[in-house]
């Protein structure tokens, strides 16, 4: 649905995307994560359609969506600053976003922002960080867009809110097919909302890659052997001894892993479920990588 | 709700719609500022006198004051977007093309801008079609003006036509400002700059050129101030001022191309910056530094420098640099300095070629002298040369249509005469490098322009061939040459130069003394008086020297009378000289008598060419002196005038007055010698300045008078008969 091919772009003479490559399919959530300055966030603005790449090309199902406002209405992005335009309230934005997006649903919009317990006469200038961001959650689900470009979607909510907001997402690309892109820092919640994951680094997609396969290419085993193994036939990214308690990080298919390790017959052989975080640090070379910077 | 997006379209409904809801009351505002402006006084009958010249004129400085604030917040509020991070990414995240957004809000801003503007020329309409034609309310004041129409159609339909394009242009150019900026307070900056650029631009330029280039006379100033910008297109009722406008209309039409073209190309990550476009950057930093420069530099000249041309460089050098520092940090929105080495080694590059262009002359400027095949007339023009010919010295059209709002300039033609100004063009742009600021307060300009600084030795010894005597330069007066060449263009030089050059100069003598002259600058001289007819003749008799029957003024209605006093006249002038004519103004005795010729027009192919034009005659003004021999002798023959003589005066009372040591002591005498006092009456001036020893003369007639008595003086100059 999403292709983003060899894009380049510049901040006065500084490379802030670096050849990026990207690919979301239809109907998936895709998390994006980066360090500070990693290029997230300029991404997202050329996903929708603020930013025009200096060379490469963006397209959402076939279509340029710079400068497209046909595309753009199927896109929706949620903001941090509803005082923007000038509007005073949720009734006022609904109006306003009634006019310009075709497949704007009122109804779900008044459901959600009772749901959310937001008043729509209320002003917005006296709204609260986390009104803010439910006010502009409901205002963007309510254009039902095929494309959700969601930037820290969470920050600032509490976990009773960040339930309902995770779940309403989670409805519509079920029910919609409704393709999501987030950025977050927070990898729990990537790995609890992603298929798919994109990690980017000083402007370059590192690595793309479905959640499961990234799980199930590397893996915690904790071992006791009655003799030293020969590991040479393995792709050992960290090992260290614990006692007679080996522990090691390996790369590779799980199930073949383990059968080479069994035809050392160890004592005890525990294979350990990776969570994300473990899989940034391990997959990137250890925990002195930039990439520790998005655990720690 | 659904709604059917038009993505095609270069108007979004929506976002229409939706700006006007939120703005509307700028509309309203402005309509209130007019209303108040324009209806409120026609409403209340604050009607007064001031309306019967110009119906807008005493509103003008409100409406350029609406027409720049309403217009640059509109621009503002609309586009504020653009000048925040996440207003600038959630406008353009939305479902609108950039045509769209810039069409749109420009649409919604113009209709906001000119709505008041047309409901308040509307109603002008609805009020002059009502009560018809709008007079002036206190008559009593005014009764020459009472039956003038304050308010005609077409006033209304252009004050329409003016204002609206005013607010168009401005506001176009308020958006192309905050297109170039990222930064809510440039935005209005950029703005005024815009407006302010041209006018205060050609103000420093005119400076430098004064100070810099000899014979510079800046004529072109007030016209290319009106041009440069809409604010100052000045006067709606004049010609110019609606054809600027209109100019200024169709240059905001360019710029409204360039304004879309520029948001196209706008990197919206470049929110934030002073100047979003990079090239705009250099430009800026380094034009507005050379203002500086140009500023410090005549700031220390004229204000500290004591007129030396070396605190012109410190000035510049001073304004430059702090310029160039205080633009590169706002720019850049850093206190620290890139790259300053290789930015102010630009700009002083930039300074050396501008102000050296200037100090060397490169274009030939000061030297420039036309060839005379190229000249098809010229005017030289200076306080006394008038004088010399007192003739037609009223502001008449080429046409012969009296004309207060334009001066007319008298061109000598003839190919000897226009060499003769050549000469004496070239005799004045020679004294490049003559310190004549050092003997007046008013000659300041010309130092660098003279590229030295010279003493009164350095004067004489280059200058007593040219001018003659240096004691005899007791200051400067102001000399313009205007050419107007065949191919349609006008070259003009002004000088200042001391009080004898004109007389001195052999070409002005010949060019004086020529019959080209004559011909141009008397009219009288050109009449068939066989072909005319004149209803009559008038004139004012001098108190002081002309005596006439009972009153101060004749009219003569006899004809013949007329065309024999005419051709009194042009015979006086043909035989006048140069030598006569100088004279003539150092003498009271010699005071002017004004002639009025009332010329029927029934005569239209012996008309005047210059005359002031009523409905059935044409008045030709005509001043004589008492150079005018032939023309005294036959209205003293006709008993019209009486030159007072020793016989007419009863009592001659001298007093001698000399400057001591503190102050001045005086005696006083009386003069009974009848040769004496005739002597006093041909001899003595009506004036006298600066001297140190003076005779003041009191004259008392026999006859009675308004005042009886007159006063003649004697000083060093004219010597004295008394001892």
């Amino acid at each position: 649905m999403i292709e983003i091919k060899n894009v380049n772009k510049y901040f006065d003479g500084f490379k802030v995307l670096d050849n990026m490559n990207m690919k979301v399919e239809k109907g998936s959530i895709y998390g994006l994560v980066g360090v500070n300055g990693s290029g997230k966030t300029t991404l997202l603005k050329h996903l929708t359609g603020v930013f025009k790449p200096d060379s490469g090309e963006i397209t959402i199902e076939g279509e340029p969506v710079f400068d497209n406002p046909k595309v753009k209405s199927e896109v929706a992005y949620i903001i941090d600053d509803l005082l923007c335009l000038g509007l005073r309230n949720l009734e006022e934005w609904g109006k306003y976003y009634s006019s310009i997006y075709p497949q704007w649903n009122g109804e779900r919009f008044s459901e959600l922002i009772k749901e959310l317990g937001l008043n729509p006469k209320n002003n917005l200038s006296k709204f609260s960080k986390g009104m803010k961001k439910q006010a502009a959650f409901a205002l963007a689900m309510s254009t039902c867009p095929k494309l959700l470009v969601l930037d820290e979607p969470l920050d600032g909510l509490d976990p009773l809110v960040r339930r309902k907001v995770t779940k309403h997402i989670v409805d519509d690309v079920a029910e919609r097919e409704m393709t999501v892109v987030i950025s977050s820092h927070n990898l729990r919640e990537i790995e609890s909302l992603c298929d798919t994951v994109g990690i980017i680094s000083e402007g370059n997609m590192q690595i793309e890659k479905e959640m499961d396969e990234l799980k199930s290419d590397v893996c915690k085993i904790q071992a006791v052997f009655k003799t030293e193994p020969d590991l040479s036939g393995l792709n050992v990214l960290v090992r260290e001894k614990r006692g007679s308690v080996d522990l090691m990080i390996i790369r590779g298919d799980i199930e073949a892993t383990e059968d080479y390790l069994r035809q050392f017959d160890p004592l005890v052989l525990d294979i350990l479920p990776l969570s994300l975080e473990e899989v940034f640090i391990y997959e990137a070379g250890g925990e002195n990588d930039e990439f520790s910077k998005l655990l720690f | 709700m659904m709604n059917s997006a038009n993505y095609s379209s270069k108007i979004s409904a929506a976002l229409m719609r939706d700006n006007l809801k939120r703005y509307w009351l700028l509309g309203v505002g402005g309509l209130v500022a007019y209303l108040i402006t324009e209806i409120f006084p026609l409403i209340t009958n604050k009607i007064d006198s001031w309306y019967f010249s110009e119906l807008f004129e005493e509103s003008y400085f409100t409406i350029i004051s609406i027409g720049t604030v309403v217009p640059i917040l509109t621009a503002f509020i609309l586009w504020h977007f653009l000048f925040s991070q996440s207003g600038t990414a959630f406008v353009h995240s939305l479902p609108y093309s950039r045509k769209q957004i810039f069409h749109t809000n420009n649409l919604c801003a113009i209709l906001l801008i000119e709505a008041p503007i047309l409901i308040t020329g509307a109603l002008l309409l609805v009020i002059r079609a009502a009560f018809g034609p709008i007079y002036g309310g206190d008559t009593s004041e005014i009764m020459a003006f009472a039956q003038a129409d304050v308010m005609p159609y077409v006033e209304i339909f252009k004050w329409i036509v003016f204002v609206s394009a005013l607010n168009f242009v401005i506001y176009v150019i308020s958006l192309t400002a905050g297109l170039l900026t990222g930064m809510p307070l440039i935005q209005p900056i950029i703005s005024c700059g815009f407006l302010a650029i041209g006018p205060v631009g050609v103000m420093i330029i005119e400076y430098m050129n004064e100070c810099m280039l000899y014979g510079y006379d800046g004529h072109m100033k007030d016209l290319l101030i009106q041009m440069l910008s809409p604010v100052t297109t000045m006067d709606i009722g004049s010609k110019n001022g609606m054809k600027f406008m209109l100019i200024w209309l169709a240059a905001g039409i360019v710029l409204y191309f360039v304004a879309a073209f520029l948001y196209k190309i706008r990197k919206l990550e470049r929110c934030g910056e002073v100047l979003v476009f990079k090239p705009t950057r250099p430009i800026a930093k380094y034009m507005l530094s050379l203002m500086a420069a140009i500023l410090g530099g005549l700031a220390f000249y004229y204000i500290i420098g004591n007129n030396e041309g070396i605190l012109f460089v410190l000035g510049a050098l001073i304004g430059g640099l702090i310029a160039y520092i205080g633009l590169d940090m706002i720019i850049a929105k850093s206190v620290k300095i890139k790259g300053f080495v290789k930015g102010f080694g630009i700009m002083l590059a930039i300074m050396i070629v501008f102000f050296g262009a200037y100090y060397l002359d490169i274009f030939g400027y000061a030297k420039y002298l036309p060839e005379p095949e190229e000249v098809e007339g010229v005017s030289i023009t200076g306080p006394g040369l008038a004088d010399y010919y007192a003739g037609d010295d009223f502001a008449y059209s080429e046409d012969g249509v009296f004309n207060s709002e334009e001066e007319t300039t008298v061109f000598l033609k003839g190919e000897e005469v226009i060499k003769e100004a050549i000469l004496f063009h070239g005799d004045m742009a020679a004294t490049k490098g003559v310190d004549f600021g050092k003997h007046t307060d008013g000659n300041w300009m010309y130092l660098l322009a003279d590229g030295r600084v010279v003493n009164d030795e350095e004067y004489t010894s280059d200058y007593s061939e040219a001018v003659g005597d240096w004691a005899d330069f007791y200051g400067t007066y102001t000399v313009s040459v205007e050419y107007k060449l065949k191919n349609g263009k006008h070259v003009y030089r002004m000088y200042n130069l001391p009080t004898n050059f004109v007389d001195s100069n052999s070409h002005m003598g010949k060019i004086l003394n020529s019959d080209e002259y004559k011909k141009t600058n008397f009219d009288i001289v050109n009449w068939n008086l066989e072909k005319m007819d004149f209803d009559s003749l008038s004139f004012y008799l001098d108190y002081s020297f002309y005596s006439g029957n009972d009153g101060d003024s004749t009219t003569i209605v006899d004809k013949a009378k007329i065309k024999e006093l005419a051709k009194a006249i042009k015979s006086d002038i043909e035989g006048l000289n140069l030598k006569e004519m100088v004279e003539r103004g150092q003498n009271s005795g010699l005071n002017d008598m004004t002639l009025s010729f009332m010329i029927n027009k029934s005569t239209k192919n012996n008309s005047p060419a210059k005359a002031v034009s009523y409905e059935n005659t044409y008045e030709y003004v005509c001043n004589v002196n008492a150079s005018y021999k032939n023309t005294i002798a036959l209205l003293k023959e006709w008993g019209l005038v009486h030159i007072y003589t020793a016989d007419d005066v009863r009592l001659a009372e001298v007093s001698k007055v000399e400057a001591v040591e503190g102050g001045f002591v005086s005696s006083k005498f009386e003069v009974t010698d009848p040769k004496l006092i005739q002597t006093i009456i041909d001899t003595g001036i009506d004036s006298c300045w600066g001297s140190n020893s003076i005779y003041v003369v009191n004259l008392y007639f026999k006859d009675v008078r308004n005042d009886n008595r007159m006063t003649l003086y004697y000083n060093e100059e004219t010597g004295n008969p008394f001892e």
